[in-house]
C-alpha cells in the first residue's frame, strides 16, 4: 500500500508523442481525476499503469514498488473499462469470481456475494450481461475490479456510456463508494463537471502534458493556463485578466467602488432557463458575457450598460 | 516465447499449405521421370503439347466452363436479384443445400433422372448433360456472391429510379445492375473455375464424346507416377492465377 | 415490381426444381425398390435397402467415414485456430494473409490432390530424400492408407475452418483480453476462459463446414486411399457403376444427405445464420 508515483514517463506512437514527461504522485485513499480533452494522453496514461502499454522511459512506482516490467496480472490495480469489458459468456457473479478463481481464492463464494451486495446487484447475480442495464453493467464491472482488494482502482471514462440521467446517479454512487473501501481511485475522463464534483484532486493533461495539479477549486478558480481556463468552463478575456461568466455582472447604472468596469453594448440576450445569458461587446471589440438570474432586468439588444465585477473573482493568467 | 513460437507455427502451416504445389511445379521441369533432380528440361510440357487427345479434352472443358459459366451467371443474377426483391425459403434453402450436398450425391442424382428421361427423349449422354449439370450446381456459386454484394446495397436508390419515372426494368438495369458489376465478375470467376475443375459430377453425365480435362488427369494420376501430369497441373496452375490476377485488375479499372 | 421478380426467378427455379429437387425424388423413388437383374430399378416397394445400411458389412465403411471425417475435422480446427488468431491480430497484413490461405483452393482440386500423390508415393518426393539421405533402406508406405486420406482431406478443407475461426476471433473485443490479464488471468488462463469460450461458435461453424465435405468426400479417398480405404461417397460410386445396384447406392446416398442436412440444421439452429 502507498502512493501511485509517475516519474517522467513518456510514451511515443508511431506518429506522435502521446505523453510526453509527465511526473505526479497520487496519495493513497485519495480520489484522483486526470482530466483532459480527447487524444490528450490521458487513456494512454492509464493503460501503462495497468500495464497494457509500457512507457518509453519513466517510471511506475506504487507505495516504493516499481510497476515497470510487470505483466498486467502481476499488478496490484484493476481496471473499470470504459466498455466495461464484461465477459459476455460469464454471469455476474462469474464475472466478478474471474479475478479470484485466477488467485485460487478459497473464500470465492463469500466475496463475490459482499461484492455484489456492494454494488447492489445481489438479485442479478446469475444475469448475462447482454440482459443487464447499462447501469448493472457499470456496477458489475465496479464489482468485478473492487472484488480483487487493488491497491489502484482505475477507472476510465467509466459513465461514458451511460445516459445523463443515470450518469449522474452513478456519479453519487461512485462517490460514496469510494468513501466506503477506501481505495485509490484514478479516474479518467474529459467531462469536466465529472472531475469537478467527484474529485480529491484533479490533473489537467493536453497533448500529452500535465497543464495543472489541484484540488476543483484550485483548478476552477485559479487555473495555471489558459488552456485550463477554458477547458474547466467559458471565460471572457479582457487583455491578460479572465472572469467566468456567472461571476460578470451588469448594470445600467455604474457600480460602488472597487468593482472592475468595463462599458459596453449589449448585442444578444438569451433565456436559458435558469438564468439569461447576455452578450455584450466592448468599444475595444473584446466580447463579454454574462450569465445573470432573474430578476435583475432584462437587457435590449443596443442598449449601453456598466459591465463588472469584483477583482477577487479574476483569473491572471501569464499569456 | 509465445510471441516467437507463433509466427513459426504460422511459417509452417503455410508451407504445408503452398509448398506440395510449388514442389509439384518444379519438378515438371525435371528431365528425369523420377522424382531425382537431374536437370532443367521442357521435355514434359512438349510431350503435353503433341498430345491429341489431351488437347481435345481442354478444348471440351473450355467450351464446358465458358457456356456453364455465361449460362449460370445470368441465371444466378437475375435470381439474387428476385431473392434480394422478396425471399423464396424454399429456392433459396434448396439452392444453399446443393452447395453443400456432396458431389457424389449430386452427380449420381443428375445421372439417374438423365437416364429416365432418355427412356422418353432419343438422347444420350454428352457434351448437353455436362453443361446441364455444370449449370445447376455453379447457380449457388453465383447466387451466393451476387447476394452478399447486394446486401450492401441501399433498396433506395431504385425506389429513386422509380420516383423519377424509371419503369421497373429501367431501375434494374440502369441502377442495380452496374452497382452489380463487380460482384458478377467475382461471380463469373468462381462459376468458371469450379466448371472447369470439376471431375466427380462431370464423370457421371459425361457421354464418349465429352471426355474433359480433370477426367484424363484423373485417369493418368491413377495409371502411376506420370511427369506430363506435373506440366499439366503447372500450366492450370499458372492459367487460374493469370486468370484471377487479370479479373482483378479488370475490376478495379 | 412483382411481375418483373417472378420472371427473374423463373430460370433458376427451373433448374432447381428440374435439375437438383426432382433428381433427389428420382433418388427417394428408387431407394425404396429393388434391383432388376441387368442393374435396372425394378419393383417390388421395399424398405429393404435401408435395412442394408445396418449390415455391419457396410457398417464398416459408415463407421471408418465418419472416423476419418471426425480426425480430419478435428485435425483442421487444432491447425487453423492459431493461424486464425495470429491473421486476426495482424492489422493491415489480413487481407494478405486470409489470400495466402484461399490461393491453393482456387487451383485444382484434382491437382492439388495429386501434388500429394506425387509427395507420398513409394517413389514420391519424401521417400526419394529419405532413401537419399540414407534414413531409410526401403520406401514407406506412405500413399494408399488412412492416413494418406486423412492429410489430403484437411489440406482440402484446411480454408474452411480458417475463415469462421477468423471472423469469429476478429470479432472478439480486445478489451476483454485486458480485462483478463487486468484481473490476474496469466495468457494461457486468458486464452482458456476467455478466448476459447468465446470462439466455440466460430469452432461449430468450422467443425460443420468441414466436417460435411469430408464425410461425404470422394475424390480424396479415391486417390490417396487407393481403393483401401474407402468411404461412404466411394460406396455410393461403387454402387451405382460396378455393382450396379442403384437402390442401395439411392439408399446409401440418402442417408448421407441426411446426415448433412442434420448437421447444418442444427448449427443454423444454435448459431444463427450469421456463423456461416
Amino acid at each position: 500500500m502507498g502512493d501511485l508515483q509517475l516519474e517522467a514517463i513518456y510514451k511515443d506512437f508511431p506518429s506522435h508523442r502521446v505523453v510526453d514527461g509527465i511526473s505526479l504522485t497520487i496519495p493513497q485513499g485519495c480520489f484522483y481525476s486526470l482530466l483532459g480533452p480527447s487524444g490528450c494522453g490521458k487513456t494512454t496514461t492509464l493503460r501503462m499503469i495497468a500495464g497494457f502499454d509500457e512507457p518509453d522511459r519513466g517510471l511506475i512506482r506504487l507505495g516504493g514498488r516499481t510497476l515497470n516490467g510487470l505483466r498486467p496480472y502481476e499488478r496490484p490495480v484493476t481496471t473499470v473499462f470504459q466498455s466495461y469489458a464484461l465477459f459476455p459468456h460469464l454471469t455476474a457473479a462469474e464475472n466478478i469470481a474471474f479475478g479470484l478463481k485466477r488467485k485460487g481464492d478459497p473464500d470465492t463464494a463469500r466475496k463475490v456475494k459482499e461484492a455484489l451486495d456492494l454494488v447492489q446487484l445481489s438479485a442479478k447475480a446469475d444475469r448475462l450481461p447482454a440482459k443487464m442495464s447499462g447501469g448493472e453493467r457499470q456496477r458489475t464491472a465496479l464489482a468485478r475490479a473492487l472484488v480483487l482488494q487493488p491497491e489502484v482502482l482505475l477507472l476510465d471514462e467509466p459513465l461514458s456510456a451511460l445516459d445523463p440521467k443515470l450518469r449522474k446517479q452513478m456519479r453519487l454512487e461512485l462517490k460514496e463508494l469510494q468513501a466506503r473501501v477506501g481505495i485509490t481511485f484514478l479516474f479518467i475522463t474529459h467531462d469536466q463537471e465529472e472531475a469537478l464534483s467527484l474529485s480529491d484532486r484533479i490533473a489537467v493533461m493536453n497533448q500529452g502534458r500535465l497543464e495543472q495539479i489541484g484540488t476543483p477549486q484550485e483548478i476552477y478558480l485559479a487555473p495555471a493556463t489558459r488552456f485550463v481556463a477554458g477547458f474547466l468552463g467559458a471565460v471572457n478575456w479582457v487583455g491578460a485578466i479572465g472572469v467566468r461568466p456567472e461571476m460578470t455582472r451588469i448594470s445600467r447604472e455604474a457600480p460602488g467602488n472597487g468593482a472592475r468596469v468595463v462599458e459596453a453594448t449589449v448585442s444578444s440576450a438569451m433565456f436559458l432557463g435558469d438564468c439569461f445569458q447576455v452578450e455584450t461587446k466592448t468599444p475595444a471589440g473584446d466580447s463579454i458575457i454574462a450569465q445573470i438570474a432573474h430578476g435583475i432586468g432584462e437587457f435590449q439588444r443596443g442598449e449601453r450598460v456598466h459591465v463588472w465585477w469584483h477583482p477577487g473573482d479574476e483569473m491572471a493568467i501569464p499569456q | 516465447m509465445k510471441q516467437r513460437l507463433l509466427p513459426l507455427y504460422v511459417v509452417c502451416l503455410y508451407a504445408f499449405l503452398h509448398l506440395p504445389l510449388m514442389i509439384l511445379c518444379a519438378f515438371s521441369f525435371n528431365s528425369s521421370r523420377f522424382t531425382v533432380w537431374e536437370g532443367f528440361s521442357l521435355v514434359w510440357y512438349q510431350a503435353m503439347w503433341n498430345d491429341g487427345a489431351l488437347a481435345e479434352a481442354t478444348w471440351n472443358s473450355l467450351l464446358i466452363a465458358v457456356v456453364s459459366t455465361v449460362l449460370a451467371t445470368i441465371v444466378g443474377t437475375l435470381g439474387a436479384y428476385g431473392l434480394w426483391k422478396r425471399n423464396s425459403k424454399i429456392l433459396s434453402g434448396s439452392l444453399y443445400l446443393s452447395l453443400v450436398t456432396p458431389e457424389i450425391i449430386t452427380g449420381i442424382a443428375l445421372l439417374a433422372t438423365f437416364q429416365w428421361a432418355f427412356r422418353y427423349f432419343q438422347l444420350q449422354l454428352g457434351m448437353h448433360t455436362v453443361i446441364l449439370a455444370h449449370v445447376t450446381f455453379s447457380i449457388a456459386y453465383v447466387l451466393l456472391v451476387v447476394m452478399a454484394r447486394l446486401r450492401t446495397a441501399d433498396p433506395a436508390l431504385e425506389e429513386a429510379a422509380l420516383d423519377l419515372g424509371a419503369t421497373e426494368w429501367q431501375a434494374f438495369r440502369l441502377v442495380t445492375l452496374p452497382m452489380l458489376k463487380p460482384g458478377i465478375a467475382a461471380a463469373a470467376l468462381l462459376a468458371f473455375t469450379v466448371s472447369f475443375d470439376d471431375y466427380v459430377i462431370t464423370s457421371l453425365v459425361a457421354g464418349v464424346d465429352s471426355e474433359t480435362l480433370p477426367m484424363m488427369l484423373y485417369a493418368m494420376a491413377r495409371r502411376g507416377a506420370n511427369p506430363v501430369v506435373s506440366a499439366i497441373s503447372t500450366v492450370i496452375f499458372v492459367g487460374l492465377g493469370i486468370l484471377i490476377v487479370a479479373s482483378e485488375r479488370l475490376q478495379k479499372a | 415490381m412483382m411481375r418483373l421478380r417472378a420472371l427473374f426467378l423463373l430460370p433458376a427455379w427451373a433448374f432447381t426444381l428440374l435439375l437438383f429437387l426432382a433428381p433427389l425424388l428420382i433418388i427417394v423413388v428408387y431407394s425404396l425398390q429393388t434391383k432388376g437383374v441387368y442393374g435396372g430399378v425394378v419393383e417390388p416397394w421395399t424398405l429393404e435397402n435401408y435395412t442394408r445400411l445396418f449390415d455391419p458389412l457396410y457398417g464398416v465403411i459408415l463407421f471408418r467415414s465418419f472416423l476419418m471425417a471426425g480426425v480430419s475435422t478435428l485435425g483442421c480446427i487444432v491447425l487453423a485456430f492459431p493461424l486464425a488468431l495470429y491473421i486476426a491480430r495482424s492489422g493491415t497484413r489480413k487481407t494478405l494473409l486470409l489470400n495466402l490461405v484461399m490461393l491453393p483452393f482456387w487451383t485444382s482440386f484434382l491437382v492439388r490432390t495429386y501434388a500429394w500423390m506425387f509427395l507420398l508415393r513409394d517413389t514420391g518426393l519424401v521417400n526419394s530424400v529419405l532413401l537419399a539421405l540414407g534414413v531409410i533402406a526401403e520406401p514407406l508406405p506412405l500413399l494408399y492408407n488412412d492416413w494418406a486420406v486423412i492429410v489430403g482431406l484437411i489440406y482440402g478443407y484446411l480454408p474452411f475452418a480458417v475463415l469462421p475461426l477468423y471472423s469469429n476471433l476478429e470479432r472478439l473485443d480486445k478489451s476483454l483480453l485486458e480485462a483478463a490479464a487486468d484481473l490476474g488471468a496469466k495468457p494461457w488462463e486468458a486464452m482458456l476462459h476467455v478466448v476459447l469460450p468465446l470462439t466455440a461458435p466460430g469452432m461449430r461453424a468450422a467443425g460443420v463446414l468441414v466436417f460435411i465435405p469430408c464425410l461425404g468426400a470422394y475424390l480424396t479417398p479415391d486417390l490417396l486411399g487407393g481403393g483401401k480405404s474407402m468411404m461412404i461417397g466411394n460406396l455410393v460410386q461403387n454402387q451405382f457403376t460396378s455393382a450396379r445396384d442403384w437402390p442401395f447406392g439411392s439408399a446409401l446416398s440418402l442417408a448421407l444427405m441426411l446426415i448433412v442436412m442434420l448437421l447444418l440444421w442444427a448449427l443454423l439452429r444454435r448459431d444463427g445464420e450469421e456463423v456461416l
